[in-house]
């Protein structure tokens, strides 16, 4: 039975294998053992060879001095280049030809065997991503020339109809310059002072923007020193016009040529890039190969060779160290061994579930990995999971959506894992929530419903109490299993007498709380349940005394075993705690079950047909809408919390580190394979 | 005459009964509106970085919103205990029952507000420590819980 039992509680045993190989071999090996897709890597280090005595040492011909990382450096470099080719490329294809994604984006599954087929025209694909590239340049040029050409146009626009060449500065005796004075400098007082100073010069306003004037002077080069001076004195800003020569309407209307060019240059480089967005397909595959490819090349990292020889360490979840075995010695020449795991070798947690209890996975990640050396709770979080959810939605509407929606995903999308499994929780807890909402005649919050509940009415006469008893007592039995589950825990580490006393003691410790108390909860009757307050006050003296005695056993002083156990009296009130945190179940469900109703009630209430069929129907969408979104949000967050920090203080250590394999890592396609990486 | 003014004023049955059913809804309404408001402001700078971050803000966005519903409950329960032949006790009794849920939930809305916002600053930097955020915020919402309780049963004894 204890083994079936392990069988169920799904943290796998891991084995530590070495496997010896040729090094001729490695790198199909290592491909071989990628798509195998459940092997760790280790890292092997040379000195842990030689104090471990490796049968590398050994060979005489091949000295522990000549152990080293296969050198892949300048091929992984090379792969890398590649990829990044082939990711610009897809970027490049979606952003002028996006492609219209499904609900659930699911990468495509590939036999392992088609692997080959991804690479076989390789040049091809590269040659069209480096094509796709060359196009983006093409057009990135063209961007940048629009630019460019619009700043000109900027620059000239005021000079429009200037009609001289403004790059020109003059003849052989005169002197031109197009310039800028500031807008509040009188210009006037230029042409007064040109007249005292320099009579050969003159300046003509061209146009008055908001902060210049622009203008043109023009002077008889013997006067070259005094204009300087005096434009100096008025602000002039020079302007050049070296880079648009010519009239400036000309050059305008060239412009504007050019431009109207370049934007059908534009469309038509953008309809090539999406006249190659058929070649996305086969771009995808070669990025996941040149992906599995890098990772590949990357892996050789961890192990050590020879030159002849190579050594790989990893972890193998230990019911496929056979098939592994078999599958590598039937077509490599090597030598395959398992290592007995030192005390300090981080054991990897991989976690593998029924397709009932896969559904918890999501919250269970959220939360961290178990330890490797405990049982893995989910088969245990899942089924409080959905009954907390249920009771806290406790409508059976809502809980029909959920079904509907999660159901209809489920039978109708392909998902990838992690989606499948949280459509899934949906669709537990959407049972859960029908069911709870059948119990107290949840169903929109129609009254008729209500007063017909198979169980009782919380919203009725004394329903509140009744529930809130029962909300408290799920939170015992939770409770209680967390502590149960510690105890399994010890005994499955033989630790028989921590488990009574840890367990066991606290049990009867609050066990006997729970009696002494039970006249003051709210709803119960004092005089019936006063007899078993009586005994409970025996039962809670006898657990305090066993907990206090006990509780100290592992200090050292004889002081310490004696008062060591005194601090652990302050659980009781700790588990007070965290019974009254169940309490939210009663709040949360009585709050969606009262504003279900209140909505349902209003809708209803309109005096009118016309307003009965219009607002009604208005007011019942959007006001359930909120409801059902809000008791959707509380009912998920506050079961994660109920598990989180309820359940999980109890037993759970967690801190384990998930099993990652040396598998396929791709984002397009997906080769089958068994275990997922967790 | 004077003696009748202030008998409505101060003996109203009715209007002790609506100052509690008024309490127990905006004071919480406050809270849940600055909560929510404090951490939209945190939850916006972070999918400015990040947009694929939306959901996962948004959801501890809206955790101080329940305090609010809360209150609105203890409203309406309170509204509906309103009958014609109310007397002074009853009308008193029905204001004390708006104050637990109204006051504690404006702590405890504005207090898991603050909490959100540093949660969702937390998955800025570490996407996958959500559910820890989610339990820090969550944490603080047990106290609204708790008044909403006691509201509930406060209101069983009238």
């Amino acid at each position: 039975m204890w083994k079936g039992l392990r069988a169920n509680m799904a943290i796998i045993d891991m084995s530590l294998i070495r496997l010896y190989g040729l090094d001729s071999e490695r790198k199909a090996m290592l491909s071989d053992l990628m798509r195998f897709g459940a092997i760790q890597l280790e890292e092997v280090l040379p000195e842990e060879e030689a104090a471990a005595g490796s049968g590398l040492k050994t060979s005489a011909h091949s000295p522990l001095s000549s152990l080293r990382r296969p050198d892949d450096q300048k091929d992984v470099l090379e792969t890398e280049r590649q990829l990044a080719g082939t990711v610009e490329a897809l970027e490049i294809l979606s952003r002028h030809a996006p492609e219209k994604r499904p609900l659930f984006s699911v990468r495509r599954g590939i036999g392992a065997s088609h692997l080959g087929d991804l690479t076989a025209d390789r040049a091809a694909v590269i040659e069209g991503a480096a094509a796709i590239r060359q196009l983006e340049a093409d057009l990135n040029t063209l961007k940048t020339e629009e630019g460019r050409i619009r700043g000109k146009m900027d620059f000239l626009a005021p000079w429009s109809g200037v009609g001289a060449d403004l790059s020109v500065e003059g003849t052989r005796f005169a002197r031109m310059q197009a310039g800028t004075l500031p807008s509040t400098f009188p210009l006037e007082a230029l042409t007064a002072s040109f007249a005292r100073t320099a009579p050969t010069a003159t300046v003509i306003l061209h146009a008055a923007g908001q902060d210049v004037q622009l203008c043109v002077a023009i002077w008889h080069w013997d006067v070259d020193a005094a204009v300087a001076e005096l434009l100096k004195e008025s602000g002039w800003n020079r302007l050049s016009f070296r880079d648009v020569p010519g009239n400036p309407d000309n050059t305008l209307a060239a412009l504007k040529a050019r431009l109207e060019e370049i934007s059908i240059a534009k469309k038509s480089w953008v309809e090539s890039i999406r006249g190659m967005s058929g070649t996305r397909r086969s771009i995808e595959d070669l990025h996941d190969a040149l992906l599995m490819e890098r990772d590949r090349l990357k892996a050789a990292g961890n192990l050590m060779a020879t030159g002849k020889a190579f050594l790989l360490r990893g972890w193998v979840p230990a019911d496929r160290c056979g098939e592994l075995e078999t599958f590598l010695t039937r077509k490599y020449i090597c030598h395959f061994e398992t290592e007995t795991p030192r005390a300090e070798d981080e054991i990897p947690v991989l976690v593998r579930n029924n397709g009932l209890t896969e559904a918890i996975r999501p919250v269970m990640d959220m939360y961290g990995t178990p330890s490797p050396k405990e049982i893995d709770p989910n088969f245990l979080t899942m089924p409080f999971f959905a009954i907390f959810f249920g009771l806290i939605m406790s409508d059976a509407a809502y809980g029909l959506i959920l079904i509907g929606a999660s159901g209809f995903a489920l039978w109708r999308y392909r998902m990838e894992a992690p989606v499948r499994r949280f459509a899934k929780l949906v669709l537990f807890c959407g049972t859960t929530s029908v069911f709870w909402g059948m119990m107290f005649g949840g169903f929109l919050g129609i009254p008729a419903f209500a007063d017909h509940a198979v169980w009782f009415n919380p919203g009725g006469e004394g329903g509140t109490e009744k529930l809130m008893i029962w909300c408290l007592l799920f939170g015992v039995i939770h409770l209680f299993t967390g502590m149960g589950l510690k105890a399994a825990n010890l005994v499955r580490r033989r630790q028989y007498l921590d488990a009574i006393c840890d367990v066991g003691f606290p049990y009867v410790m609050f066990i006997g709380f729970g009696m002494t108390i039970l006249p003051n909860v709210p709803g119960l009757d004092p005089i019936t349940t006063a007899p078993v307050s009586a005994i409970g006050l025996y039962v809670l003296a006898a657990g305090i005394v066993l907990v206090v005695a006990t509780a100290g056993r592992k200090s050292k002083s004889l002081a310490g075993k004696m008062l060591g156990g005194l601090p652990r009296l302050y659980d009781i009130i700790g588990f007070l705690g965290d019974v009254l945190s169940y309490m939210r179940l009663l709040a949360l469900s009585l709050a969606g079950g009262i504003l279900g109703g209140l909505i349902t009630g209003m809708a209803t209430g309109f005096d009118s047909l016309a307003a009965r069929l219009i607002g009604g129907t208005l007011l019942l969408l959007v006001g359930h809408g909120i409801n059902f979104a809000m008791s959707l949000l509380g009912a998920f967050v506050h079961s994660c919390r109920l598990q989180y920090l309820e359940f999980f203080s109890k037993f759970l250590e967690g801190g384990g580190k998930p099993f990652h394999p040396f598998g396929p890592v791709t984002r397009y396609i997906v080769l089958n394979q068994e275990d997922e990486p967790s | 005459m004077m003696q009748n003014q202030v008998n409505v004023l101060f003996l109203s049955p009715l209007a002790y009964a609506l100052l509690g059913a008024a309490i127990a809804f905006f004071v919480a309404a406050l809270g849940s509106s600055k909560g929510v408001g404090i951490a939209g402001q945190a939850a916006a700078g972070v999918v400015a970085e990040d947009p694929g971050k939306f959901t996962m803000t948004m959801i501890l966005q809206a955790l101080p919103s329940t305090q609010s519903i809360y209150g609105l409950v203890i409203t309406i329960l309170i509204l509906g205990k309103i009958t014609p032949a109310l007397t002074i006790d009853q009308g008193t009794a029905l204001f004390m029952v708006g104050l637990p849920v109204g006051f504690v939930g404006y702590l405890s809305g504005v207090y898991q507000g603050k909490v959100a916002a540093a949660g969702i600053n937390l998955i800025a930097k570490r996407p996958q420590e959500f559910g820890k955020a989610m339990i820090y915020a969550i944490n603080v919402e047990l106290f609204a819980i708790f008044s909403f309780a006691t509201s509930i049963f406060m209101l069983g004894k009238i």
